[in-house]
């Protein structure tokens, strides 16, 4: 499939401009690039180097404003993703995905190349080498292009991410904690972090759109399908040769459209009289089980890093905080999926605990499991304690999160809400962690945890 | 403007034993979409919304179900629509069915019996399911299904779970022949067991089919109740 497509391109390169023409050009721009490169010379009088933050903080904050005006698709798309779009079950995260994943590389690509030119800009006026502004030009365009995404999709949480990732950048250049000067470790840590981030807040804002779509994808999937073809028919036609079981799209997108559309997986109803809080945890326990294998691998997998970091010692001050935020993501993941907008006869407390035991309780399991085994670092606290505090800090995050999202009515796999309730979850540890040993974060947190579910709306 | 108070056909108070507006106004934008609505369902009636596009009768239904915010009183069987009472009183179908894409059309019965807290309701659903021909689908999950067939679906749910009240947004516009007959039924045999129904449909043949009674919406203005 991938190699059909790249011969295709291939031809329809050579066909279209001529592969001579193409080297005729690139062979000329490469020879006036090293040509300018090995001709710049610094500025007999550099400019103060006072100047340069002010100056990085303009080309940064113009970057970012320029998000502003993003009113086209993020990716381009054609029929075949309108189809996949419009008319099949598929996950809006997985039919973008290819494309976004190019988008997103090209962006790294093209932010590279704008960070060299400013890093030769930069030695030539001010006499400074700055390699690191390569990685950091990589991340801000591609940090600039996460948040045109969901400026496109028309998320909210767009523009307040938006002005803070505005502030942060002005702050991180001005003061200059990266070490754009030095190309340091920390620069290149950061910028991958950054860049990985916003990548995930796209990634994540679509895999909790099963339903609703981003419409405009969907709009303009079928504009660009209709400039592109001519014959919005052609779709039509194609799509009843998939239900006739004829014609080149039908058979593998058929045969796993037909997977996608029956339940494989399922657990016996709860008895009638747990009612509603039995049927919305019932609901989540499903949500679980049918969650794709390797995110089930990789929600394992972070679990056991939290106990595997609380059994080492790490039970308070900042690094208990940086668990938290943590484990508000894995909460996002645990939490099961919400009652709205169908108006059910649903008091909180049925919808938030149907909501919030299966996963917790999930991931008590595995710590208890964990604890029992022995699995221990070797810290100050033992095994049950380091479960203990796990299950507890779960336990709170995803409660958080639970009465973050109905509040909000916000997705909770929205990463500004898990964000939101995981930063709340960490200070309300750290400061635990202030009042007291392991024993009792643990006991305050699930106090906290249970007066939330039992008190707040 | 309004409007009409009816007399209570099913004796009793009208708050406790049926559905009353008094001075209900939606707003969009500052503008009023619906004015002062005045209106009083008393038990066993259906009652047809009627009017133009954009009238609103789609938002009166919205307010109804406690979807949009309104100024003014709303009392459904004696409770307010937000409240848990008031929601376990009604069911709403939108025009476009809201389905949670996570579960099956079988998983759907489950879970909304279970919110209703009425275990009888989860058969009953599956049997409005098989009336309306969706027997051979229920392990499917709703995405895959036609609009009609989504439509349907949401109509089995809210039958199935037997409410006092039903609100149903234009429930015809995508039934088959058979499915308009089968909830046509539904909806007179409601009526006889003393539940409401209102729903907002342009098809004049309605009224009789149903044994209805007629509000026309316009303009944000709701007329008498008559039939």
């Amino acid at each position: 499939m991938f190699r059909r497509r790249v011969g295709r391109t291939y031809r329809w390169v050579g066909r279209t401009f001529g592969w001579s023409t193409i080297l005729y050009l690139l062979f000329w721009i490469a020879l006036f690039v090293v040509g300018g490169v090995q001709s710049a010379a610094p500025l007999a009088t550099p400019l103060p180097a006072a100047a340069l933050p002010t100056a990085l903080d303009a080309l940064a904050l113009l970057a970012l404003a320029s998000v502003a005006l993003q009113r086209t698709p993020p990716v381009v798309m054609g029929r075949a993703h309108a189809q996949l779009l419009g008319l099949a079950p598929w996950p809006a995260a997985r039919v973008l995905r290819p494309r976004l994943v190019g988008y997103f590389i090209s962006r790294v690509l093209v932010g590279g190349v704008v960070g060299t030119a400013v890093w030769l800009l930069v030695s030539i006026l001010f006499a400074l080498s700055a390699p690191a502004l390569v990685a950091l030009g990589a991340t801000l365009w591609l940090l600039r292009s996460a948040l045109a995404t969901l400026v496109y999709e028309r998320n909210r949480a767009a523009w307040p991410l938006l002005a803070a990732v505005s502030l942060l950048a002005a702050a991180g250049v001005a003061s200059g904690p990266l070490g754009y000067d030095q190309g340091a470790a920390a620069t290149f840590g950061a910028a991958v972090a950054a860049g990985a981030f916003a990548v995930l807040s796209v990634t994540i804002t679509l895999s909790g759109q099963r339903d609703a779509y981003p419409a405009g994808y969907l709009y303009d999937a079928t504009m660009v399908s209709e400039f592109r073809s001519a014959v919005f028919f052609a779709v039509m036609t194609q799509n009843a040769g998939a239900l006739r079981r004829r014609g080149p799209l039908a058979r593998s997108r058929r045969r796993r459209g037909r997977r996608a559309g029956r339940a494989r997986l399922r657990l016996p109803a709860p008895p009638a009289q747990y009612g509603a809080l039995g049927g919305v945890a019932w609901r989540s326990a499903l949500s679980l089980l049918r969650a794709p294998l390797l995110m089930k691998l990789a929600l394992l997998g972070a679990l056991g890093y939290i106990y595997a970091t609380l059994s080492a010692g790490v039970v308070g001050g900042l690094p208990l905080a940086v668990l938290g935020i943590a484990a508000g993501f894995l909460a996002s993941w645990l939490l099961g999926p919400t009652i709205e907008p169908m108006p059910l006869p649903v008091d909180p407390f049925a919808r938030g605990g149907g909501r919030v035991l299966p996963g917790v309780v999930a991931a008590g399991v595995l710590f208890a499991a964990l604890a029992i085994a022995g699995v221990n670092r070797g810290g100050s606290v033992s095994g049950s304690e380091a479960a203990l505090l796990a299950f507890a800090l779960l336990a709170l995050a995803t409660v958080t999160l639970e009465k973050a999202s109905s509040w909000l009515h916000v997705s909770h796999r929205e990463w500004t809400t898990w964000g939101l309730s995981g930063l709340l979850s960490g200070t309300i540890l750290w400061i635990l962690s202030a009042l007291g040993g392991p024993g009792a974060i643990a006991l305050g947190a699930l106090g906290l945890a249970f007066f939330a579910l039992l008190m707040l709306p | 403007m309004t409007t009409e108070t009816t007399s209570d056909k099913g004796g009793g108070g009208s708050g406790a034993r049926g559905v009353t507006l008094e001075g209900v106004r939606v707003r969009f934008g500052g503008e009023a979409v619906l004015d002062e609505v005045e209106l009083t369902l008393p038990p066993g009636v259906t009652v047809l919304l009627r009017g133009p596009n954009g009238a609103g009768k789609s938002t009166l239904l919205r307010a109804m179900a406690g979807l949009l915010p309104f100024d003014g009183e709303i009392k459904l069987f004696g409770a307010r629509p937000r409240t848990l009472e008031g929601r376990a009183a009604f069911a709403f179908v939108a025009d476009v069915p809201v389905l949670f894409e996570d579960l099956t059309v079988r998983e759907h019965a489950t879970f909304v019996s279970r919110a209703y807290d009425r275990p009888e309701a989860e058969e009953a659903t599956l049997s409005w399911l098989e009336r309306f021909e969706l027997g051979p689908r229920l392990d499917e999950f709703p995405g895959t299904h036609s609009r009609g067939m989504r439509h349907k679906t949401a109509l089995a749910l809210a039958l199935g779970a037997g409410p006092e009240l039903l609100l149903l947004d234009e429930p015809f516009n995508t039934l088959d022949a058979d499915a308009r007959v089968t909830l046509a039924e539904a909806l007179r045999q409601r009526a006889t067991d003393g539940h409401v129904n209102l729903l907002s449909a342009h098809e004049q043949s309605l009224e009789s089919d149903l044994g209805a009674r007629v509000v026309e919406v316009r303009g944000g203005h709701v007329s008498a109740l008559r039939g």
